[in-house]
């Protein structure tokens, strides 16, 4: 199952939104800021989904010391990157530019990085019959 | 390793698929994105600047 799961979130991070915009919407045509919203909400459902799991779980995880890291890892990181994001989303749409639209996609790197964090403890757990 | 964790990692797999499934749908969708569809991703973006998105115990560490 995580050789599954690790290439479907990978691409699933990577890929845009295919559609074109309704220039009525609230969007107003930039595709970059819908983008970019959509990364961080699909991030967030992720690793959200991830530290909720381990949390309901904890007990019968006690022999993978792994997933517990990383998902303390994400608690401390991932709120903060979040923010950042946040703030640097508002600034492109308050001044979509070249600079404000690559320090945006910095960030929304780096919450694509956490969410795929979400993903590595398949790999280090390493169950046999996964 | 323990059943139990062999099945809370499955557990926890599809979980995982099962929040990215709907967004990896809306975005290989082909076509115009909606008005509504617009505005449902503005209400859940600004759901995440409210202060209980990181409250919950799932996000407290060291418990």
């Amino acid at each position: 199952m995580r050789k599954i799961l690790t290439p479907v979130l990978f691409v699933l991070l990577l890929l845009n939104g295919c559609g074109t915009l309704n220039p009525q919407g609230a969007y107003k045509g930039d595709k970059v800021l819908y983008d970019a919203d959509l990364a961080i909400t699909t991030s967030y459902a992720i690793v959200h989904a991830f530290v909720l799991w381990e949390y309901n779980n904890r007990s019968n995880l006690a022999g993978v010391p792994a997933i517990r890291k990383i998902a303390d890892q994400l608690r401390t990181d991932y709120p903060c990157a979040m923010s950042s994001a946040l703030a640097l989303r508002d600034a492109y749409a308050a001044s979509p530019n070249d600079g404000t639209a690559i320090e945006l996609q910095k960030a929304l790197a780096v919450l694509r990085a956490s969410a795929l964090q979400a993903t590595k403890w398949l790999n280090q757990s390493q169950p046999s019959n996964l | 390793m323990p059943p139990l964790a062999i099945l809370a990692i499955i557990d926890g797999a599809i979980t995982i698929i099962e929040k990215a499934i709907p967004a990896f749908s809306a975005m290989v969708k082909k076509g115009e994105i909606t008005v509504e569809h617009q505005q449902k991703l503005i209400d859940r973006l600004n759901a995440l600047r409210e202060p209980g998105a990181f409250d919950g115990p799932e996000w407290k560490v060291g418990d």
